[in-house]
C-alpha cells in the first residue's frame, strides 16, 4: 500500500494535492514540490489515491498501468535527465547513466521477468503459480530420488512424479535461456540508445525534454528487441520454452486427472471425448445435408447468370431504395488509390 | 550546451509542472469517465448457428445497393472494431454510401467448442450465413474479409465461389513467411499439437500476451505513459478506454481450428505453396477467379505489407486490385484517415463492378 500524506484527507485531498504540486510556483528559491524527478513517483502514488475507487474496470486498469509505467520508467528517465540538465555532456555519459539507473534500481531484472511472463502468457504455469513453487521445493528436496530407478508396487506413481519433476526442471532451464535472450536484447538496447543519442548532438537536433529522451529510449529498445526476436536462436529458444511449459502443464493435468479418477470424479478427458463426438456428428450431419442439397440442385448457376436470372432484387429484410443521383463519397487520397495488379497471374 | 540534451533545469521544471497540471485535471476528469460502451449502429440478428450470429446493420436510410456486403472478421478479437463508435465506424460509412452491411459474430467459444475445425468455421458458419443471404437476396453477395477473416474469405471463395459476386480482403496475410513477420517467426517451431492437446481452447490471455510481446516497450510502457497527454480530455480518454476494451476483449480460440490454422498457414504457409486442406477439399488461391480488392496497411506490424501483397502472385482472378493504406493494423479501422479513405475505396470498387 502507498503512504498517504498526512494532510491529504478525503475532503481536502484535491486541494492538498494541488498545493503539493504547485506550492513552489513563483517561489524563486526552488522548484515546486514534485518537480524533483525523484518525487515524481510519490506524486503519482498520491494522485492515484485521490481517485475514487470504482472496482475493476478498463479505467482503473489503465490508471494502474499508467501509474506503474509513468511512475517507474518515466520517473527514472526524469531523474537521469535532471542530472544532465543545463550542462555539457556526451551521449556515452547519458546512456551510461540510464543503464545504471535501470540496472541499479532492479528495473533490469524486473523488466526481464515481466518479459518472461509475457512470453509465457497466462496459462497458469508461470513462476508465481503456487503449485509450481511447491514443485520447485519438492524438486530441491528430492534431487537424489529423481535419479533413482522406480520399482516396487508404487513404481508407476514414482515414474509419473519423476516425469513431472523433470518437466519442471526442463521448464526452468528453458526459461533461463529465454531470459538470456532478453538480457541480450536489453544490452543491445542500451548500446543503441547511445547511438541514437549521438544522432542528436548537433545543435538544432538536441532533445528538448525528458519525454523526448524517454521516447528515444523506447524506440531504441524496440529496435534492439526486434532484432533479437527475429533471430533464428530466439525462434528456437521461444519454442523450446513454450513446449517445455506445455509438457509441464500436461504432466500436472495428468496428475489431477489421476487423482480425480481415484475419487470417482469425471475428468477433463472424458468431457473432451464427449465434445469431440458431438462435433464429429454435427460435421457429418452438415456434410450429409450439403450432399442432399447438391443432389436436389446439382449445378448451381454461375454468378453472372444468377444475377441476370434473378427477379427484382431485394435486400433480405427491407426493399432496396433508389440509388442517389450523386455518389456521396469524395475522391480517394493518393495513398489509397487503387491500381491494377501486375500482369503476372495464375489461371485456375 | 554540448551533447544530445538541449534542456536546462527550468525546462525540466516546466515539463514537470505541465504534467502535474494534467494530473490535477485528470483528478477531475477521470471520475467522470463512465464505463465505455461500443457499437454505434443498431443491428439485428437475422441468422444464428450455435454461438455464431449474423447481424444486419440498420442505417438511418434503407440501403440503395442491392448486393449484401458481409463482413467476416478474425477469430482473435471481437468484430465490433468495425463499428467502434460513431466517428470511428467503417460500418456507418458503408451504410451512408448505401450498402446493405452484415457482420458475422463468432461469439466466445466455450470449452465444448474445442473440436470446431476450420472446415466448421468456413463451411458451416460462413457457408451458413452466406447461404442465408444468397437465399434472401436471390443473388451472390459481396464479402469483406478482415485480417484472419480475410484468409477465411479467400478459402471460402475458393470453395464456394458461385455464392460470391466480389471479394474484398483487408490486412489479410497470404504469405506467412515474410522475413518481417515476427508472429509467424515465433510460431514456426512451436509444437502446436502439444499446445492444443494440453490447453484445449487457446486462452485469450495467451494470445494477447503474444501480441503485446511483438512490441513490448511501446504497447506495455509508452502507451500508458502517453495517457498523461490526454488526462484532461474526457473524450480522448474515453476513446483510449474503448480501444483498450476492444484490445483485451478477446475470445478464447477453438483448439482444433487453431491447430489447423497454425500448422497450415503459419508453419506450412499453405496459401503460397501446395494449398490448404479444408475438410475434404484442397484450397488454392488460383481457384479464386472472382473480382478481388486487396487493401493492406503500409505500417502493419501484425500483417506486414508483403504478406498481403503476395496475394497478387497467387490469385486466379483476372480482376485483381490492390490498395495501400497509410497506417497500421488498427488504424485502418479507426483512424480519421481510414474513415475518409477506406469505405470510399471499397464503395467505388464495388460500384465499378455492380451489374
Amino acid at each position: 500500500m502507498n503512504q498517504v500524506p498526512p494532510d491529504f484527507g478525503p475532503s481536502a485531498g484535491f486541494d492538498a494535492f494541488v498545493k503539493q504540486c504547485f506550492g513552489g510556483l513563483g517561489d524563486a528559491s526552488g522548484p515546486a514540490a514534485g518537480s524533483n524527478p525523484a518525487d515524481w513517483k510519490q506524486v503519482l502514488d498520491w494522485w492515484a489515491q485521490l481517485l475514487p475507487e470504482r472496482g475493476p474496470g478498463a479505467a482503473d486498469e489503465a490508471v494502474r498501468r499508467f501509474r506503474e509505467q509513468a511512475g517507474g520508467w518515466y520517473g527514472t528517465m526524469q531523474d537521469v535527465a535532471s542530472r544532465f540538465a543545463g550542462r555539457d555532456t556526451t551521449s556515452a555519459e547519458v546512456a551510461q547513466a540510464w543503464r545504471e539507473a535501470v540496472l541499479g534500481q532492479g528495473k533490469g531484472e524486473g523488466l526481464l521477468h515481466w518479459m518472461l511472463q509475457g512470453a509465457q502468457g497466462s496459462t497458469g504455469v508461470d513462476g508465481s503459480d503456487a503449485l509450481i513453487a511447491l514443485l520447485e521445493q519438492v524438486q530441491q528436496q528430492t534431487a537424489p530420488w529423481l535419479q533413482s530407478p522406480a520399482f516396487g508396487p508404487a513404481r508407476e506413481h514414482q515414474a509419473r512424479w519423476q516425469h513431472l519433476l523433470r518437466s519442471q526442471q526442463a521448464f526452468q532451464a528453458h526459461s533461463k535461456d529465454y531470459l538470456a535472450q532478453m538480457r541480450e536484447a536489453l544490452e543491445a538496447a542500451f548500446d543503441l540508445f547511445e547511438q541514437r543519442l549521438a544522432e542528436h548532438e548537433e545543435p538544432g537536433t538536441q532533445l528538448t525534454s525528458a519525454r523526448a529522451m524517454f521516447d528515444l529510449w523506447i524506440e531504441a529498445a524496440e529496435e534492439a528487441y526486434a532484432k533479437v526476436a527475429l533471430s533464428e536462436t530466439f525462434q528456437t529458444v521461444f519454442a523450446d520454452m513454450g513446449n517445455a511449459q506445455m509438457r509441464l502443464r500436461a504432466a500436472l493435468q495428468h496428475e489431477v486427472e489421476h487423482m480425480s479418477e481415484r475419487l470417482g470424479l469425471p475428468t477433463r478427458s472424458e468431457l473432451d471425448s464427449a465434445h469431440r463426438r458431438i462435433a464429429d456428428l454435427e460435421r457429418q450431419l452438415r456434410r450429409l445435408q450439403a450432399s442432399v442439397a447438391q443432389l436436389m440442385d446439382p449445378a448451381p448457376a454461375p454468378p453472372a447468370q444468377r444475377a441476370r436470372a434473378r427477379a427484382r432484387p431485394t435486400s433480405p429484410a427491407r426493399p432496396a431504395a433508389k440509388a442517389p443521383a450523386k455518389a456521396p463519397s469524395k475522391a480517394p487520397a493518393k495513398a489509397t488509390a487503387t491500381k491494377r495488379a501486375p500482369a503476372r497471374k495464375l489461371r485456375p | 550546451m554540448k551533447g544530445p540534451l538541449g534542456f536546462n533545469a527550468d525546462d525540466l521544471m516546466q515539463e514537470t509542472l505541465t504534467m502535474q497540471r494534467k494530473l490535477v485535471e485528470g483528478l477531475q476528469v477521470l471520475p467522470r469517465v463512465e464505463d465505455v460502451d461500443y457499437g454505434a449502429t443498431d443491428r439485428e440478428v437475422i441468422w444464428r448457428d450455435g454461438r455464431v450470429a449474423l447481424y444486419r446493420f440498420i442505417g438511418t436510410d434503407a440501403p440503395v445497393r442491392r448486393t449484401p456486403l458481409l463482413i467476416v472478421y478474425a477469430l482473435v478479437n471481437r468484430p465490433y472494431m468495425v463499428d467502434l463508435q460513431a466517428d470511428r465506424s467503417l460500418v456507418q460509412r458503408l451504410l451512408a454510401q448505401g450498402h446493405d452491411v452484415y457482420v458475422l459474430d463468432w461469439g466466445y467459444p466455450e470449452r465444448s467448442e474445442r473440436y470446431l475445425t476450420l472446415e466448421d468455421y468456413l463451411l458451416r458458419y460462413i457457408g451458413g450465413a452466406v447461404d442465408h443471404l444468397v437465399a434472401a437476396s436471390g443473388a451472390p453477395i459481396n464479402m469483406l474479409g478482415i485480417c484472419q477473416g480475410g484468409v477465411f474469405a479467400l478459402c471460402y471463395a475458393a470453395l464456394r465461389q458461385h455464392t460470391l459476386a466480389n471479394l474484398i480482403t483487408m490486412v489479410t496475410p497470404v504469405d506467412f513467411h515474410t522475413p518481417d513477420n515476427m508472429l509467424s517467426h515465433w510460431a514456426r517451431q512451436v509444437d502446436v499439437d502439444l499446445l492444443v492437446d494440453t490447453l484445449g481452447n487457446i486462452p485469450a490471455d495467451l494470445m494477447n500476451a503474444s501480441y503485446l510481446m511483438l512490441k513490448p516497450f511501446r504497447l506495455n510502457v509508452q502507451k500508458y505513459v502517453g495517457l498523461l497527454d490526454i488526462l484532461d480530455d474526457r473524450a480522448a480518454l474515453e476513446d483510449f478506454l474503448r480501444m483498450e476494451k476492444w484490445i483485451f476483449d478477446s475470445p478464447d480460440l477453438a483448439g482444433e481450428a487453431f491447430r489447423d490454422f497454425i500448422k497450415q498457414f503459419y508453419q506450412g504457409n499453405g496459401l503460397m505453396h501446395a494449398g490448404v486442406r479444408i475438410g475434404e477439399a484442397t484450397v488454392q488461391l488460383a481457384q479464386v477467379t472472382l473480382p478481388v480488392l486487396n487493401i493492406y496497411a503500409e505500417q502493419d506490424h501484425l500483417v506486414p505489407p508483403d504478406a498481403s501483397r503476395a496475394l497478387r502472385t497467387r490469385i486466379g482472378s483476372p480482376d485483381y486490385t490492390e490498395s495501400s493504406f497509410r497506417g497500421g493494423h488498427i488504424g485502418i479501422y479507426v483512424s480519421g484517415r481510414a474513415q475518409r479513405e477506406v469505405p470510399g475505396t471499397i464503395s467505388r470498387w464495388l460500384e465499378e463492378r455492380s451489374t
